[in-house]
Protein backbone atom coordinates (compact mmCIF):
# COMPACT_ATOMS: atom_id res chain seq x y z
CA UNK A 1 0.00 0.00 0.00
CA UNK A 2 1.38 3.19 -1.08
CA UNK A 3 1.53 6.72 0.25
CA UNK A 4 -0.10 9.72 -0.50
CA UNK A 5 2.64 11.70 -2.46
CA UNK A 6 1.92 15.81 -2.24
CA UNK A 7 3.13 17.18 -5.33
CA UNK A 8 4.42 21.03 -5.76
CA UNK A 9 1.37 21.84 -7.67
CA UNK A 10 -1.27 20.55 -4.93
CA UNK A 11 -3.35 23.63 -3.74
CA UNK A 12 -3.53 24.47 0.16
CA UNK A 13 -6.83 23.28 -0.09
CA UNK A 14 -6.32 20.05 -1.48
CA UNK A 15 -3.67 19.27 0.74
CA UNK A 16 -5.42 20.06 3.94
CA UNK A 17 -8.71 17.97 2.26
CA UNK A 18 -6.08 14.89 1.45
CA UNK A 19 -4.22 15.14 4.75
CA UNK A 20 -6.06 17.17 7.27
CA UNK A 21 -2.56 16.54 9.76
CA UNK A 22 -1.06 18.67 7.48
CA UNK A 23 -2.00 21.75 9.14
CA UNK A 24 0.55 21.25 11.49
CA UNK A 25 2.98 21.77 9.45
CA UNK A 26 1.94 25.12 7.82
CA UNK A 27 1.71 26.68 11.22
CA UNK A 28 4.96 25.78 12.19
CA UNK A 29 5.95 27.37 9.32
CA UNK A 30 4.38 30.19 10.85
CA UNK A 31 2.28 30.49 7.73
CA UNK A 32 -1.65 31.98 7.49
CA UNK A 33 -2.73 29.28 4.86
CA UNK A 34 -5.07 27.24 7.61
CA UNK A 35 -8.47 29.14 7.73
CA UNK A 36 -7.16 31.54 4.38
CA UNK A 37 -9.54 33.21 1.72
CA UNK A 38 -6.98 31.80 -0.51
CA UNK A 39 -6.36 28.06 0.08
CA UNK A 40 -7.84 27.08 -3.30
CA UNK A 41 -5.21 29.53 -5.32
CA UNK A 42 -2.27 29.30 -4.21
CA UNK A 43 -0.21 26.31 -4.57
CA UNK A 44 2.81 24.49 -1.72
CA UNK A 45 4.77 25.98 -4.22
CA UNK A 46 3.28 29.26 -3.92
CA UNK A 47 3.50 29.08 0.04
CA UNK A 48 7.20 28.41 -0.07
CA UNK A 49 8.11 31.21 -2.14
CA UNK A 50 5.54 33.71 -0.30
CA UNK A 51 7.33 32.87 3.03
CA UNK A 52 11.00 32.24 1.68
CA UNK A 53 11.53 28.24 2.28
CA UNK A 54 13.07 25.79 0.84
CA UNK A 55 10.42 23.97 -1.02
CA UNK A 56 12.32 20.87 -0.73
CA UNK A 57 12.30 20.93 3.12
CA UNK A 58 8.31 22.58 3.25
CA UNK A 59 7.60 19.37 0.69
CA UNK A 60 9.54 16.74 2.87
CA UNK A 61 7.51 18.22 6.22
CA UNK A 62 4.35 17.98 4.73
CA UNK A 63 4.99 14.50 3.26
CA UNK A 64 6.60 12.87 6.59
CA UNK A 65 3.14 14.40 8.61
CA UNK A 66 1.23 12.60 5.74
CA UNK A 67 2.94 9.63 6.27
CA UNK A 68 3.27 8.84 10.18
CA UNK A 69 -0.79 10.21 10.02
CA UNK A 70 -1.55 7.66 7.33
CA UNK A 71 0.20 4.80 9.09
CA UNK A 72 -1.52 5.46 11.76
CA UNK A 73 -4.81 5.71 10.83
CA UNK A 74 -4.39 2.02 9.13
CA UNK A 75 -2.90 0.59 12.38
CA UNK A 76 -5.92 2.01 14.29
CA UNK A 77 -8.35 0.71 11.46
CA UNK A 78 -6.30 -2.73 12.31
CA UNK A 79 -7.38 -2.34 15.45
CA UNK A 80 -10.69 -1.67 15.18
CA UNK B 1 -32.66 29.30 -22.35
CA UNK B 2 -33.46 26.69 -19.71
CA UNK B 3 -32.01 24.87 -17.45
CA UNK B 4 -31.64 20.78 -17.23
CA UNK B 5 -31.95 18.30 -14.16
CA UNK B 6 -28.44 18.07 -14.08
CA UNK B 7 -27.92 21.77 -13.66
CA UNK B 8 -30.35 22.18 -11.33
CA UNK B 9 -29.21 19.47 -8.76
CA UNK B 10 -26.06 21.75 -8.44
CA UNK B 11 -28.10 24.18 -6.71
CA UNK B 12 -27.46 23.51 -3.00
CA UNK B 13 -30.88 23.66 -1.74
CA UNK B 14 -31.34 21.00 -4.80
CA UNK B 15 -28.53 19.01 -4.72
CA UNK B 16 -30.50 15.79 -3.09
CA UNK B 17 -33.55 16.44 -5.04
CA UNK B 18 -35.17 12.96 -6.59
CA UNK B 19 -35.09 13.38 -10.24
CA UNK B 20 -39.35 13.41 -9.95
CA UNK B 21 -38.88 16.53 -7.76
CA UNK B 22 -36.40 17.88 -9.88
CA UNK B 23 -38.96 17.30 -12.99
CA UNK B 24 -41.93 18.84 -10.84
CA UNK B 25 -39.46 22.19 -9.84
CA UNK B 26 -38.83 22.48 -13.47
CA UNK B 27 -42.67 22.10 -14.67
CA UNK B 28 -43.52 24.68 -11.89
CA UNK B 29 -41.40 27.51 -13.06
CA UNK B 30 -40.83 30.05 -16.31
CA UNK B 31 -37.69 30.92 -17.61
CA UNK B 32 -37.08 34.90 -17.45
CA UNK B 33 -34.40 36.49 -19.60
CA UNK B 34 -33.54 39.92 -18.59
CA UNK B 35 -30.92 42.69 -19.80
CA UNK B 36 -28.01 44.07 -18.04
CA UNK B 37 -29.34 46.54 -15.90
CA UNK B 38 -33.40 45.38 -15.54
CA UNK B 39 -34.69 43.51 -12.03
CA UNK B 40 -35.92 40.48 -11.52
CA UNK B 41 -37.70 41.90 -8.23
CA UNK B 42 -37.19 44.82 -6.74
CA UNK B 43 -37.12 45.40 -2.46
CA UNK B 44 -40.57 45.38 -1.23
CA UNK B 45 -42.38 43.52 -4.06
CA UNK B 46 -44.29 40.67 -2.61
CA UNK B 47 -41.55 37.58 -2.79
CA UNK B 48 -43.39 35.40 -5.16
CA UNK B 49 -41.17 33.49 -6.66
CA UNK B 50 -37.96 32.05 -5.90
CA UNK B 51 -34.87 32.14 -8.72
CA UNK B 52 -32.10 29.80 -9.88
CA UNK B 53 -29.74 31.85 -12.02
CA UNK B 54 -29.52 30.01 -15.33
CA UNK B 55 -26.48 32.50 -16.59
CA UNK B 56 -25.58 35.83 -16.39
CA UNK B 57 -24.47 37.35 -12.92
CA UNK B 58 -26.67 39.27 -10.54
CA UNK B 59 -26.16 41.71 -7.81
CA UNK B 60 -28.50 41.98 -4.45
CA UNK B 61 -29.16 45.18 -2.98
CA UNK B 62 -30.66 47.34 -0.36
CA UNK B 63 -31.62 51.00 -0.74
CA UNK B 64 -32.10 53.06 2.72
CA UNK B 65 -34.59 55.95 2.49
CA UNK B 66 -32.27 58.47 1.18
CA UNK B 67 -31.60 56.35 -1.92
CA UNK B 68 -27.97 55.34 -0.93
CA UNK B 69 -26.99 51.34 -2.04
CA UNK B 70 -25.91 48.57 -0.36
CA UNK B 71 -24.33 45.63 -2.34
CA UNK B 72 -25.53 42.37 -0.59
CA UNK B 73 -23.97 39.79 -2.81
CA UNK B 74 -23.41 38.83 -6.47
CA UNK B 75 -25.05 35.91 -7.31
CA UNK B 76 -23.35 33.24 -10.34
CA UNK B 77 -25.20 30.64 -11.98
CA UNK B 78 -26.73 27.22 -9.88
CA UNK B 79 -26.84 29.70 -7.62
CA UNK B 80 -30.54 30.28 -6.17
CA UNK B 81 -31.79 34.25 -4.76
CA UNK B 82 -35.21 35.70 -3.34
CA UNK B 83 -36.12 32.21 -1.59
CA UNK B 84 -37.91 34.32 1.26
CA UNK B 85 -41.20 33.44 -0.02
CA UNK B 86 -41.13 29.64 0.13
CA UNK B 87 -39.91 29.97 3.91
CA UNK B 88 -42.29 33.10 5.34
CA UNK B 89 -45.75 33.64 3.57
CA UNK B 90 -46.81 36.92 2.74
CA UNK B 91 -43.36 38.35 2.42
CA UNK B 92 -41.53 40.85 0.25
CA UNK B 93 -38.36 40.71 -1.11
CA UNK B 94 -35.78 42.47 1.74
CA UNK B 95 -33.77 43.53 -1.24
CA UNK B 96 -33.73 44.15 -5.54
CA UNK B 97 -32.34 41.90 -7.70
CA UNK B 98 -31.01 43.83 -10.71
CA UNK B 99 -29.07 41.81 -13.31
CA UNK B 100 -24.92 42.95 -13.76
CA UNK B 101 -24.95 41.80 -17.52
CA UNK B 102 -27.69 39.85 -19.56
CA UNK B 103 -28.81 37.45 -17.59
CA UNK B 104 -31.91 34.18 -17.49
CA UNK B 105 -32.69 32.78 -13.88
CA UNK B 106 -35.29 29.90 -13.62
CA UNK B 107 -38.48 31.45 -11.42
CA UNK B 108 -39.94 28.88 -9.49
CA UNK B 109 -42.83 29.69 -7.85
CA UNK B 110 -42.71 29.94 -3.85
CA UNK B 111 -45.70 28.54 -2.69
CA UNK B 112 -45.05 25.72 -4.66
CA UNK B 113 -41.63 25.05 -3.14
CA UNK B 114 -43.22 26.02 0.14
CA UNK B 115 -45.91 22.99 -0.55
CA UNK B 116 -43.13 20.27 -1.10
CA UNK B 117 -41.02 21.37 1.94
CA UNK B 118 -44.00 20.09 4.20
CA UNK B 119 -43.53 16.31 2.77
CA UNK B 120 -40.00 16.59 1.72
CA UNK B 121 -37.33 17.45 4.79
CA UNK B 122 -34.39 17.13 2.81
CA UNK B 123 -35.22 20.47 1.31
CA UNK B 124 -35.58 22.18 4.69
CA UNK B 125 -32.13 21.15 5.53
CA UNK B 126 -30.50 21.82 2.67
CA UNK B 127 -32.20 25.29 2.81
CA UNK B 128 -31.35 25.57 6.21
CA UNK B 129 -27.21 24.74 4.96
CA UNK B 130 -27.95 27.77 2.84
CA UNK B 131 -29.41 30.10 5.02
CA UNK B 132 -26.69 29.46 8.01
CA UNK B 133 -23.94 30.70 5.00
CA UNK B 134 -25.52 33.93 4.45
CA UNK B 135 -26.01 33.86 7.90
CA UNK B 136 -21.98 33.43 9.42
CA UNK B 137 -21.23 35.79 6.52
CA UNK B 138 -23.57 38.67 7.42
CA UNK B 139 -22.32 38.18 10.61
CA UNK B 140 -18.44 38.31 9.72
CA UNK B 141 -19.10 41.82 7.62
CA UNK B 142 -21.10 43.15 10.95
CA UNK B 143 -18.01 42.38 12.64
CA UNK B 144 -15.50 43.95 9.99
CA UNK B 145 -18.11 47.28 9.86
CA UNK B 146 -17.73 47.50 13.90
CA UNK B 147 -14.16 46.95 13.98
CA UNK B 148 -11.78 46.68 11.38
CA UNK B 149 -10.22 49.89 9.53
CA UNK B 150 -11.41 50.56 5.99
CA UNK B 151 -8.40 49.34 4.06
CA UNK B 152 -9.21 45.67 5.97
CA UNK B 153 -12.45 45.76 5.18
CA UNK B 154 -11.56 46.56 1.21
CA UNK B 155 -9.17 43.91 1.25
CA UNK B 156 -11.66 41.33 3.01
CA UNK B 157 -14.34 42.25 0.45
CA UNK B 158 -11.40 41.64 -2.39
CA UNK B 159 -10.93 38.06 -1.11
CA UNK B 160 -14.89 37.27 -0.53
CA UNK B 161 -15.31 38.35 -4.21
CA UNK B 162 -11.69 36.67 -5.43
CA UNK B 163 -13.15 32.83 -3.38
CA UNK B 164 -16.73 33.66 -5.42
CA UNK B 165 -15.16 34.75 -8.96
CA UNK B 166 -11.25 34.85 -9.10
CA UNK B 167 -9.38 32.90 -11.80
CA UNK B 168 -5.60 32.22 -10.97
CA UNK B 169 -3.45 32.91 -13.74
CA UNK B 170 0.30 32.55 -14.01
CA UNK B 171 1.40 35.63 -11.84
CA UNK B 172 -1.29 36.18 -9.72
CA UNK B 173 -5.30 35.96 -9.61
CA UNK B 174 -7.59 37.91 -12.34
CA UNK B 175 -10.72 39.15 -10.98
CA UNK B 176 -13.95 41.56 -12.38
CA UNK B 177 -15.65 44.17 -10.28
CA UNK B 178 -16.37 47.42 -10.51
CA UNK B 179 -15.45 49.57 -7.80
CA UNK B 180 -18.61 50.89 -6.64
CA UNK B 181 -19.16 47.02 -6.08
CA UNK B 182 -15.94 46.97 -3.82
CA UNK B 183 -17.70 50.02 -2.03
CA UNK B 184 -20.78 48.69 -1.13
CA UNK B 185 -19.53 45.30 0.06
CA UNK B 186 -17.06 47.21 2.45
CA UNK B 187 -18.83 49.62 3.89
CA UNK B 188 -17.38 53.05 2.14
CA UNK B 189 -17.21 55.20 -0.92
CA UNK B 190 -16.18 54.72 -4.12
CA UNK B 191 -13.95 57.66 -3.54
CA UNK B 192 -12.14 55.48 -0.83
CA UNK B 193 -11.84 52.54 -2.86
CA UNK B 194 -10.35 54.18 -5.04
CA UNK B 195 -7.10 56.12 -2.96
CA UNK B 196 -6.86 52.42 -0.87
CA UNK B 197 -6.44 50.87 -4.38
CA UNK B 198 -4.08 52.94 -5.67
CA UNK B 199 -2.25 52.99 -2.66
CA UNK B 200 -2.06 48.85 -3.23
CA UNK B 201 -1.08 49.39 -6.91
CA UNK B 202 1.82 51.69 -5.36
CA UNK B 203 2.87 49.07 -3.23
CA UNK B 204 2.82 46.10 -6.15
CA UNK B 205 0.14 44.11 -4.31
CA UNK B 206 -2.14 44.67 -7.32
CA UNK B 207 -2.94 45.98 -11.06
CA UNK B 208 -5.71 48.10 -11.29
CA UNK B 209 -8.20 48.05 -14.58
CA UNK B 210 -11.47 49.73 -14.99
CA UNK B 211 -13.39 46.83 -13.88
CA UNK B 212 -10.91 44.57 -13.27
CA UNK B 213 -8.41 43.88 -11.10
CA UNK B 214 -5.07 41.59 -10.85
CA UNK B 215 -3.80 40.48 -7.56
CA UNK B 216 -0.07 40.52 -7.82
CA UNK B 217 0.80 39.92 -4.34
CA UNK B 218 -2.07 37.36 -3.28
CA UNK B 219 -0.28 36.83 0.25
CA UNK B 220 0.03 40.84 0.60
CA UNK B 221 -3.90 41.65 0.35
CA UNK B 222 -4.06 38.69 3.14
CA UNK B 223 -1.83 40.24 5.42
CA UNK B 224 -4.02 43.39 5.24
CA UNK B 225 -6.93 41.31 5.52
CA UNK B 226 -5.84 39.64 8.25
CA UNK B 227 -3.79 42.54 9.61
CA UNK B 228 -0.80 40.50 9.69
CA UNK B 229 2.82 41.55 10.40
CA UNK B 230 5.09 42.01 7.51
Amino acid sequence: MSTPLLSPHFTVAETLRQEKETSRVFIAHKTACVGCYLAHFCTLEDVAKTYGFPLEDFLSGLQSEAQTNYFTGVQNEKQV
Amino acid sequence: MGISRKDLKQVIVFQNATDDDLNQIIQNSITRSLEEGEFFFLQGDPANYLYVLVNGQVKLLQTNPSGQQVNLRTIYPRQMFGALGAVREQADYPASAQALENSSALAIKSAFLHEMMETRPYLSFDLMKLMTSYIQEMQSRYRELATERVEQRIARALLRLTVQSGQKVDEGIDLAFSRQDLAEMSGTTLYTVSRVLADWERQGLIRAGREQIHITNPHGVVRIAEGLEK
